[in-house]
């Protein structure tokens, strides 16, 4: 046995009857959750399987701890796979929501879990963890001991898979919210759930459209912003809003785990962190991008294709700018819109749009122009109620006067709420 | 008269959008308006127009040479003649 099941092996004997899961009416107890990991270990019955799971959050945590309990290598597949994919993922057994099926001979593994990246703007990548790896970023707490969990991501999310180890290994209990981050406001109101975590455009869209009795029953005592760059005006509102919380966010990436987090109210990190030598996870930042030297990263991808330079340190995709004493995030290389020949960061339209009162959220992205080659595109959800005819005014004028001529969006396309993806994560793939 | 064969309305709607911080009204938008010089559009408005025209008509002229374009008039024949 390796990673959680010894704990839960453990607190499964002990409090059978506690809650583990909690989706919606859908109660998982410590005792229940062991039992159906236990009959897919026992079928499994050789180590080192490559066991693909996919399905609603109870049969993830059934893979997940079947997995542990076995010895397997466990791959969190984002969607059913075909014949084919089943083939060349190399899975020996795959786990359903109708059922577990052997499709092959163990490969032999060394025991651990597939955890495949969101694809914010791309190809999702599979990224292999062991289990020491992923559980070296758990705290273990007295004050975390037997809490409740709010998960705003889906559990086969990097982000969604912390918070579900951090309930396994304080043995609390993991509330999944699978609808709206207004809903999610009052399902973790119910619960009395005091540690938040969730992305910037989770907690913008909780901050604009939770119910009031939901916001004035949320009593967090921390909340953790990740994923996503933060800026200044949500940190400030978040503090205001929850004066009794401390307000942090932390940079993590499905490749590196946690890297760093940031607990001084502020946006960005301080610039003094870059290529400091006494801290734990190396950060630097090479042609304004950040570079992580980690040695508690992932193995590496699934495809076999390189991850990290030869010096180890692993290109993040996220772009810096260092403003005095502080390196604040700018956007992705790969969201960059091309206007003209002029490079303009979706994050850096957003954050400027969303400063008009009566914008909820704001996505940033490039329409092709047969002069330009791009123009900025942005959607905005605007508050309920609100005159969307006069907004569009207020937030051209406002455009035009803190932008450069071509970083004013040249649409405006009203949505009723955005995509986001399985990590919280405004969803940026163009189709 | 509105002349059915024209994409004059459609042009001049576009152009009166681009900049509707202007103010501009279609008495400001005759045949031989420049452009850049009287109507103040800078290149990345024109970019905006053609954008905005290609849904609005689904039609973009400036895939292919067009010649230049200096006025409103210039504008519209390019439209009729795609």
């Amino acid at each position: 046995m390796t990673g959680p099941a010894p704990t839960v092996l453990a607190l499964a004997a002990d409090q059978p009857t506690r809650p583990l899961l909690v989706v919606g009416e859908q109660v998982v107890t410590w005792g229940s959750a062991w039992e159906a990991a236990q009959a897919v270990s026992k079928a499994l019955s050789a180590t080192g399987h490559a066991l693909g799971v996919v399905g609603t959050p109870d049969v993830l945590l059934t893979g997940l701890l079947a997995g542990s309990a076995s010895s397997a290598r466990v791959l969190l597949l984002p969607d059913s796979p075909s014949d084919e994919r089943i083939a060349e993922l190399g899975l020996s057994a795959l786990l359903t929501d109708t059922g577990l099926r052997q499709v092959g001979e163990s490969p032999g593994h060394a025991p651990g879990v597939v955890v495949f990246t969101s694809g914010t703007t791309g190809v999702p990548k599979a990224a292999i963890h062991t289990w020491p790896s992923l559980m070296a970023r758990v705290r273990v707490r007295d004050e975390l001991a037997g809490i409740p969990w709010l998960v705003p991501y889906s559990l086969r999310a990097y982000a969604g898979l912390q918070v579900l180890l951090h309930a396994l290994a304080n043995g609390g209990s993991a509330v999944v919210s699978t609808g709206s981050p207004g809903e999610a406001a009052s399902v973790a109101a119910e619960h009395g759930i005091t540690y938040l975590t969730g992305t910037p455009t989770f907690f913008r869209f909780l901050l604009a459209t939770a119910p009031r009795e939901a916001m004035d029953a949320l009593k967090p005592v921390q909340i953790t912003l990740g994923g996503e760059a933060v800026d200044q005006p949500l940190l400030d509102r978040l503090t205001a809003r929850f004066p009794g919380a401390r307000v942090g966010h932390i940079y993590a990436s499905t490749e590196l785990g946690a890297c760093f987090s940031v607990h001084d109210g502020r946006a960005g990190f301080p610039a003094a962190w870059l290529d400091d030598t006494t801290r734990a996870i190396g950060l630097t930042c090479r042609d304004g991008e950040l570079y992580v030297r980690s040695e508690r990263g992932m193995q590496g991808y699934l495809s076999n294709e390189s991850a990290a330079a030869e010096d180890g340190w692993f290109a993040t995709g996220d772009h810096l700018a260092i403003t005095g004493d502080r390196a604040v995030f700018v956007g992705r290389a790969s969201e960059r819109i091309n206007v003209g020949g002029a490079k303009v960061y979706p994050g850096e339209v957003e954050d400027v749009l969303r400063q008009v009162p009566g914008v909820v959220a704001v996505r940033v992205s490039g329409i092709s122009s047969s002069l330009a080659g791009q123009l900025v595109q942005a959607e905005l959800v605007a508050e309920s109620g609100a005159d969307t005819r006069a907004l569009r005014r207020t937030v051209l004028g406002y455009a035009r006067e803190h932008l450069q001529p071509h970083m004013v969006p040249r649409r405006l396309v009203w949505v009723d709420t955005l995509e986001q993806n399985a990590s919280g994560k405004l969803n940026r793939r163009t189709s | 008269m509105a002349d059915e064969t024209s994409h004059r309305a459609a042009v001049l709607a576009a152009l009166i959008q681009v900049r509707e911080d202007k103010g501009l009204t279609e008495a400001d938008l005759a045949d031989t308006k420049h452009l850049g010089d009287d109507l103040g559009l800078d290149s990345l408005d024109m970019a905006t127009v053609v954008a905005d025209l290609e849904i609005e008509l689904d039609l973009d002229p400036f895939v292919n040479d067009t010649g230049p374009i200096y006025t409103v008039g210039d504008l519209v024949r390019v439209y009729d003649a795609a």
